[in-house]
């Protein structure tokens, strides 16, 4: 899988933890209901969606891990199992837990060990509680070494791993149960003796029942391991825990610094150690002599010179292990790769970027109420500094744009393995051919278009193709097609989903839309009217229900997404040769470059990407004389309307008035509108209407000029339609 | 209730304590509390671990700060009868001298 493919993973799972804990620290009222019911659905949902994104990477250790959670989550939603602060905290830890796993899969670790292993094995361990399993940990997989048995007496201070083990106050508390420390170590040697430090414990009185006093001596027999690797062990307790460990064969000076940091005193560390087979009597007698002289030392020639002679004992005695130097550089030189990585994107907050082009457009705005002050002056000096400021304006507006812009070829190469999985499923043969995956469009608009996207094409997958053999037999390639497109066409973003399959079956939709009752019998519809009838709510033509497609919602939602990003949808089809799906999305949501017109009294903005030409309305056109408002534009057709009647507007027929028609074109449609006067360009700052307009058809904004006044958007898509209606309607009548 | 107090008939001031279900972290503050109260009373305890079903090491701990406590105050405790989990967590942690229990319990 991709760098990338696997970047969009990150930074979505990124995403869909802060979500997951924001849910989990909103449930901090367990008594309100309803309140808890949605916080838990949406942490079953989060879960979910990380565990199914992970599949796609076959990121098996967070699948694995995520599942557990999503399923005792599942007996939560279903009421099987009733929520609790322990339980949420679990969660958190889960989540916290998941955020490591999910970094570790994505530098490339395929099985987890060390310490994540353990912290696995410990909060599946909890969490299977819940679903009334037992543990998972199996004394079966404990590593058995070879001369244990002779091991244990000979040469015990030599050969062993001592580890040392003081742990936090809060380690219990924060569920690093030590005995999960304590049992992975048996899975990497063979813990030849565990003292338990009890020495901690305050009086009874004091004494915290949930809090950690402990602390372990161990003596591990582990000739294969490296410091690393049991380092590695304590790697997820490293903050709740204080781990000293040291080497076999190690000097007896490390003993020393040992006895010197541990909290108890020394004798009795002295005793320990020579009960864990650490040392020998006579080398405690001889450590504890040393430690004197040493004392003595600091004493006599004063602190600096102890330190010092602490390090070259620390150095001489190879404290630092030759792989620990390595792993140390490793780590460093990642860093320092991170760090080229971050110089190249940074990510910001998204609400940040937001403001900042809120903050253009108001810019916009208040540089055009100054070109007008400016124009009213009419003084040079003053006209060339404002065309400089507009130009500087300009470039500011694009780039602050552009920075929302991204290519959508990471959204269509998700899709790869969507189309492998899924038509393997089916038993078909299928290649994703993908073109334009270059095209940028605005980063909201990419997330808000991969549902709709994905159903698409699992659509053209499920009902378009045929079965291979299906496909023989009507002699085409046993290899279906499914194109994904993306190209810009006069504003908008077009995005093309074709498959060569068996098309839209127009008769069945028929009789299924008569059979629901969408249509009444001997209804006479267009091609285009029947293929939108699959946009409609609950209806489907599959004849079984696939895990795919077939129950009927779906298309009605993406029909849905799409309108409410202000783009349409259109289907051609032929039936046995395949079918298209073109989607239209406006290029930018906020601030476009227009074209001002004034109708009447006022003063609207067309989206200037649209507009192909402007002409003078003309006699010679043919216009209203032939009582349809169609002309004939160099031999085309061309409906037309005047703004000033759909604006309700007084219409200007007084001697010497010109009529002014602007031709716009979007999505393959031609249309002219009448205006009374071409103002010109315009940086326009798209203002959303009120809720009192939101079914108002053919306005899609509004803006405010230089000058202060308001300028109604033309929501040009919706206005061609409703020409070329309007002109269909006349049509109608003219011939009746 | 994890834990049940009673007193030994036969034996005067010998305590039989008697913890059952969960020794864990989540029920280790309300039998610490408990527990309190009783240390005070006898001088003899009996403790009975047979009906644990999960132990952890909050579990452990507090067995040893109780057997911590009662030595300070030169008062007896006894394990008498300890279940499979507590058998292998003591184990784990090489704590059986520590209550007489040995190897094979």
């Amino acid at each position: 899988m991709t760098n990338e493919g696997l970047q969009v993973f990150s930074d979505e799972a990124e995403d869909l933890l802060l979500v997951a804990e924001k849910a989990l620290l909103g449930l901090d009222d367990l008594s309100n209901k309803a309140e808890t019911a949605e916080g838990v659905n949406d942490l079953f949902r989060t879960f979910h969606t990380i565990k199914g994104a992970a599949g796609l990477f076959a990121l098996d250790s967070v699948v694995e891990f995520t599942h557990v959670v999503e399923s005792v989550l599942g007996d939560i939603r279903d009421g099987t199992l009733p929520l609790d602060k322990e339980l949420v905290s679990l969660f958190l830890l889960s989540r916290d837990h998941l955020e490591v796993l999910v970094e570790s899969a994505l530098n490339g670790v395929v099985d987890i060990s060390g310490a994540i292993k353990t912290t696995d094995d410990a909060l599946i361990e909890r969490l299977n509680k819940y679903l009334g399993l037992d543990s998972v940990l199996d004394d079966s997989t404990t590593p058995t070494i070879e001369n244990t048995e002779q091991g244990n007496n000979e040469e015990v201070e030599n050969q062993n791993w001592h580890i040392s083990l003081r742990y936090g106050i809060h380690a219990l508390r924060n569920g690093m149960d030590p005995i999960s420390f304590i049992s992975y170590l048996n899975k990497i040697g063979v813990i030849k003796s565990i003292i338990i430090m009890g020495d901690a414990i305050p009086i009874w009185s004091e004494f915290e029942a949930e809090n950690c006093y402990l602390g372990f001596e161990i003596a591990l027999y582990a000739p294969n391991s490296n410091k690393a690797e049991i380092e590695d062990v304590f790697e997820f307790v490293q903050d709740d825990c204080k781990i000293r460990i040291l080497p076999p064969h190690s000097h007896i000076e490390r003993y020393i610094q040992l006895i010197e940091q541990l909290p108890e005193t020394d004798l009795r560390l002295g005793d320990i150690l020579l009960a864990c087979g650490a040392l020998t009597k006579l080398e405690i007698d001889g450590v504890l002599n040393i430690q004197d002289v040493m004392i003595d030392d600091v004493t006599v020639r004063g602190d600096n010179t102890a330190i010092s002679r602490l390090g070259n004992i620390a150095v001489e005695q190879k404290v630092v292990d030759q792989t620990i130097i390595d792993a140390a550089i490793n780590k460093q030189t990642t860093n320092k790769l991170n760090r080229n990585n971050e110089q190249q994107t940074i990510r910001v907050n998204a609400g940040k970027l937001e403001n900042l082009v809120n903050l253009v457009g108001e810019l916009v705005i208040g540089t055009a109420n100054a070109e007008t002050s400016a124009i009213g002056l009419a003084d040079p000096k003053m006209n060339e500094a404002m065309e400089n400021l507009l130009r500087l304006v300009e470039e500011v507006r694009d780039t602050a744009l552009g920075l929302r812009m991204m290519p959508i070829g990471e959204t269509f190469s998700r899709f790869n393995r969507v189309v492998r999985e899924v038509s393997r499923d089916l038993g078909k043969e299928i290649d994703l051919c993908i073109s334009g995956e270059d095209t940028e469009l605005d980063k909201t608009l990419i997330e808000k278009i991969g549902d709709p996207l994905m159903h698409l094409v699992r659509n053209a997958i499920d009902h378009g193709v045929e079965l291979p053999e299906e496909r023989i037999a009507l002699g085409k390639p046993a290899k279906g097609i499914v194109n994904l497109d993306a190209f810009h066409e006069s504003g908008s973003i077009v995005i093309r989903i074709k498959d060569d399959g068996r098309g839209l079956q127009k008769e069945k939709l028929l009789s299924k839309a008569l059979q629901n009752g969408l249509i009444q019998e001997g209804q006479q519809l267009t091609d285009q009217e029947i293929y939108q009838l699959i946009f409609t709510a609950g209806f489907s033509t599959a004849d079984q229900v696939s895990n795919l497609s077939g129950r009927g919602v779906g298309m009605d939602v993406v029909r849905t997404n799409i309108e409410s990003l202000r783009g349409t949808i259109e289907i051609t089809s032929e039936q046995g040769i395949g079918s298209s799906i073109t989607i239209r999305l406006p290029l930018t949501l906020a601030i476009i470059d227009g074209f001002q017109i004034r109708v009447g009294d006022g003063k609207y903005i067309v989206p200037l990407d649209i507009i192909e030409e402007c002409l003078e309305l003309d006699v010679s056109l043919g216009g209203e004389s032939n009582g349809a408002n169609y002309l004939n534009l160099r031999g085309e057709i061309l409906p037309f309307m005047y703004l000033s009647e759909l604006f309700g507007e007084q219409r200007n027929t007084s001697e010497g008035h010109r009529d002014d028609i602007i031709v716009v074109q979007c999505g393959g449609k031609k249309a002219g509108f009448v205006v009374d006067e071409l103002l010109g360009e315009h940086q326009t700052v798209i203002k959303p209407l009120g809720e009192i307009f939101k079914n108002l058809k053919g306005i899609s904004g509004a803006t405010i000029l230089g000058s202060g006044e308001v300028a109604m958007v033309i929501d040009t898509p919706a206005m061609i339609n409703l020409v070329i209606n309007a002109g269909n309607e006349q049509s109608v009548t003219s011939t009746l | 209730m994890p834990l049940k107090i009673s007193q030994d008939s036969i034996v005067k001031g010998l305590c039989k304590l008697t913890i059952e279900e969960d020794m864990t972290i989540y029920s280790i503050n309300e039998i610490k509390n408990d527990l309190s109260r009783e240390i005070e009373l006898y001088q003899k305890f009996d403790l009975d671990l047979s009906g644990v079903e999960e132990i952890d090491t909050a579990g452990i701990q507090l067995i040893l700060a109780l057997r911590r406590e009662l030595i300070s105050k030169s008062k007896e405790l006894e394990i008498s009868a300890v279940s499979d989990v507590v058998t292998k967590l003591f184990k784990n942690y090489s704590i059986n001298s520590l209550f007489n229990l040995g190897d094979n319990v």
